[in-house]
């Protein structure tokens, strides 16, 4: 039984172990010991070295320079290739589109980020670490929209990585203030309605409320606090004059990235939650000193400690659960290492009694983990490259990583990942990895490991044991597949 | 297997899986209503969609986005030009719009909206069902489809309502479903879904489906044509759900006659053509139903676009609508006639009407709407003669 809830610990706090690993005998340790340091990130191979048989120019970017460049030139070959729908015939035209901004931007700008995400957890070395990543990628989400920020969303989430060793003021000051942030929520255009800017005409842009609803409502004290639409105004004409600054004509010589625009900014003080904000000689510290006020707030702590326990605990996370962490957030004065350990203790503490239903994503991690798979490997160079590519197939799973549909992130409650649609995807996509292990010549590794996996972590009296000896892996490794991953020991962790 | 064999003849959808309808369904008969419910996610603005063409402060506070070439549909109200389908329904009497509607709700927060226009109750995550999925399990209606991935928090409350969409990925064999009724069989969450993976895996498609015809199945036509497929048969579905996830949420650049909502307004009319298409004759008995979060503001904002507000329009499309018509309660587009000074009021609370969708379809009387606890609504009387109810 203690190894069953050991197990099933490794696959709620990371992707589980592959066949054949033994578990650890102080799971809490293990856990842990994964949290002091930030792993670096690339696409990688089973071995942990950076995928071999890459293009020599395709790189993740991390240097905001050449982050803003590339989105810079993605806005413009987007903008640039509309002119050409006068001059080409349809036909051309789409073949136009593909060469210059499909194959380049919408896939593998998309391909690259995902396979390092999805490499990174599985050979990384700290799969824990990549749990609590993925976590507050969520939270803080960036997706694609309709400002052509594909190359923004990549660099954006890997950066909040080493954040992740720091306190949540910073993390959440560098989330909303990064350009990528700025853009997909359209703070870039918000401007204060008696700014310079705005009184002289040189933009008909105005307010723009879409960043400071959500700052209040997903980002730190979310509604039951009880805020009003005047606070929602007072963090919406504070964050005014935000922006992104590329290399366009606007450009005269200003740093690329971040860009506090004095001139589209709201003066004088703005009210939030009862509290007057001015800056007479720096207007951009009033947004310095609402950001500080919010991480702070205690409904900030009790936010964030129940987001945290639903995703990491159970739908209903159990209310000493909720305050420990909780607590752990106030005490330590938002310390993410700190809040990440009483969330690995108390998930170690309530193991028996909680279980969720991984997420699409998760479930994959898993599967691939504990079989010893990889994702699909095919890389879209261009649009005609046959074979099955990872960000695809997780969207097929109903989680198309990083295009989630809306800025509150994916669902995190297991209820929301049971559908008929999407359990019969997960049982489908089991014979199209099985497919691509077997073409890899790696199939009989794949069947040792589910094996030993089964051995390992199936409970003693689980419906699945049965349908195993039936199925003798060595015979039909698509029902031992089915077996082990359908059934409710390995669904449930 | 006659039912299979007619599915793939007349669609020329070989290749999709269906989910799979039990064979003894009480009371379907030709004329049963059916009732395509579509999410508009993000909040359609009403202004756009439907533009109060006679009101004299719309070009003021719209001097950008304003629709200047509307399809007309009376003195007062029009259509937008990319809503040509609709248009044809309004002149076959089959178009019902109800205009400055909403929910009681006017927090303006997409993922709380998007919540209670789901589940119909006011107060955001307060339950874990939808007034869809409350509707069929009080009128005991046994067959709800959505197009779909993820169940829909709209058709949950009800354990018979299952999900469906084109999937390119090779079936199981019956080894495996066999296997999944055997793992799940204690497994209250799970189990009630065995059956239907057993079904939507009783096929041929044992290699997968081709890439174009996936593509195609995923369009909008391609979408109401699966849903279309099922709902039109004697026995099938009488509710079903397609969800338009996103593109209505246009604060910046929205565009007017052409543009971002422009195209959005176009998926949806090509959905609701396609869908009357599709059913055939089972048309003049159906109902297409739009559900949106909020409307927008009613003056442009500073960047060509609008933010979430609270009233807007809702359409009603099908042989259910006996009389096109516009049903308002108009105040004006004046600063103080507006919500707040800002947004379009919902001056008809739309839960009352659905409540006559549900009246009309469901066969339920207002009291067992109301005191069953499937919807709360504020009736209003601008709505009377809507379906052709009092």
């Amino acid at each position: 039984m203690q190894q069953q809830l050991i197990s099933k610990f490794t696959r709620r706090v990371a992707f589980g172990l592959p066949g054949g690993q033994s578990l650890p005998e102080d799971p809490v340790a293990w856990a842990l010991s994964q949290l002091r340091s930030v792993p670096p990130i690339d696409i990688l191979e089973r071995d942990g070295t950076r995928r071999a048989d890459l293009p020599a120019d395709m790189k993740l970017l991390s240097d905001m320079d050449e982050v803003m460049h590339a989105f810079a030139d993605h806005q413009r070959i987007e903008k640039e290739s509309f002119e050409k729908a006068k001059s080409l015939s349809p036909r051309e035209y789409e073949a136009y589109r593909e060469r210059k901004v499909g194959t380049p931007y919408w896939r593998l700008e998309h391909w690259k980020e995902v396979q390092a995400r999805e490499t990174t957890a599985l050979f990384g070395g700290a799969p824990v670490f990549e749990r609590f990543w993925h976590f507050w990628t969520n939270h803080f989400m960036v997706a694609p929209g309709n400002q052509n920020n594909d190359t923004l969303i990549g660099p954006y989430q890997r950066a909040l990585r080493p954040l992740m060793m720091g306190n949540y003021r910073e993390m959440l000051w560098q989330a909303v203030t990064h350009p990528s942030m700025l853009v997909y929520l359209d703070n870039n255009r918000n401007t204060g309605p008696r700014s310079k800017a705005a009184r002289e005409k040189w933009t008909t842009d105005s307010i723009n409320e879409n960043l400071g609803r959500e700052l209040l409502e997903l980002f730190t004290i979310s509604p039951s606090a009880g805020y009003t639409q005047q606070d929602v105004e007072g963090t919406t004409l504070i964050l005014t004059g935000w922006r992104d600054m590329k290399p366009d004509k606007w450009h005269k010589g200003q740093r690329l990235g971040t860009y506090f625009d004095f001139d589209r900014h709201e003066p004088g003080s703005q009210t939030v939650l009862g509290k007057k904000y001015t800056a007479f000689f720096k207007p951009s510290a009033k947004l310095e000193d609402l950001v500080t006020d919010l991480a702070n707030h205690p409904a900030t702590a009790r936010h964030l400690a129940h987001k945290l326990c639903v995703y990491f605990i159970d739908d209903d996370p159990p209310a000493e659960a909720v305050a420990k962490v909780e607590a752990a957030f106030i005490n330590s004065k938002g310390d993410l290492p700190t809040v990440h350990q009483a969330v690995i203790a108390a998930c170690w503490e309530t193991i028996e009694t909680t279980r969720k239903f991984a997420s699409p994503e998760t479930w994959f991690l898993q599967v691939l983990t504990l079989a010893g798979a990889e994702p699909p490997r095919t890389i879209p160079l261009t649009r005609e490259v046959r074979g099955i590519k990872t960000p695809y197939l997780l969207g097929d799973l109903g989680q198309e990583i990083p295009r989630c549909p809306q800025p509150n992130g994916w669902p995190i409650r297991s209820i929301d990942w049971i559908s008929k649609e999407m359990l019969d995807r997960r049982l489908r996509v089991l014979s199209v990895i099985g497919g691509e292990e077997r073409r890899a010549g790696r199939s009989v590794d794949m069947r040792v490991k589910v094996t030993m996996a089964a051995r390992r972590d199936l409970y003693p009296d689980s419906p699945a044991l049965p349908l195993f000896k039936q199925a003798d892996m060595f015979n039909d490794l698509r029902l031992g597949l089915v077996a082990f991953f359908a059934s409710p020991d390995i669904l449930w962790s | 297997m006659q039912r299979r064999t007619f599915l793939l003849k007349t669609a020329g959808l070989a290749t999709l899986s269906f989910t799979g309808i039990p064979s003894t369904w009480a009371n379907d008969a030709a004329d049963t209503p059916r009732v395509l419910y579509v999410l508009l996610r993000g909040g359609m603005d009403g202004l756009t969609a439907a533009p109060p063409i006679g009101d004299r402060d719309y070009d003021q506070i719209r001097p950008t986005i304003g629709i200047q070439k509307a399809l007309r549909l009376n003195a007062d109200f029009g259509l937008h030009p990319a809503l040509g389908a609709l248009h044809r329904l309004w002149g076959e009497g089959h178009l019902a719009v109800v205009h400055s509607t909403g929910f009681g709700y006017t927090g303006r927060s997409h993922f709380e909206g998007q919540d209670v226009m789901q589940t119909g109750i006011m107060t955001p995550y307060a339950v874990n069902s939808g007034w869809v999925g409350r509707g069929m399990e009080r009128a005991t209606i046994d067959s709800g489809v959505a197009i779909s991935i993820p169940m829909p928090l709209i058709l949950r409350g009800n354990t018979r309502a299952t999900t469906d969409f084109p999937n390119w990925m090779p079936m199981l064999r019956a080894t495996d479903t066999d296997a999944v009724k055997k793992l799940w069989a204690n497994e209250p969450l799970l189990a009630p879904f065995t059956d239907a993976i057993q079904l939507a895996n009783d096929g041929m498609q044992t290699r997968g489906m081709g890439k174009e015809a996936f593509e195609d199945a995923k369009s909008m036509r391609g979408l109401a044509r699966v849903a279309a497929a099922q709902m039109r048969e004697d026995g099938g579905p009488r509710v079903g759900l397609i969800d338009m996830r996103n593109g209505f949420d246009t604060h910046a650049s929205q565009g007017a006659e052409k543009g971002g909502h422009a195209d959005r307004l176009r998926d949806l009319d090509t959905l609701v053509a396609s869908f009357k298409e599709a059913m055939g004759e089972r048309w003049a008995h159906s109902l297409v139903v739009t559900v949106t979060e909020f409307g927008r503001t009613a003056a442009e904002n500073g960047t060509t676009g609008t933010d979430h507000g609270v009233g807007t329009c809702c359409f009603l499309a099908g042989g259910l609508v006996t009389e096109s018509k516009v049903y308002a309660d108009w105040r004006g587009l004046e600063k103080r006639a507006l919500f707040e000074e800002r947004d379009l009021p919902a001056t008809i609370d739309i839960n009352a009407v659905y409540a006559k969708v549900l009246e009309r379809s469901l066969a339920l009387s207002p009291t067992q709407i109301t005191s069953g606890g499937v919807l709360d609504f504020k009736p209003h009387p601008a709505l009377n003669g809507l379906f052709g109810l009092g």
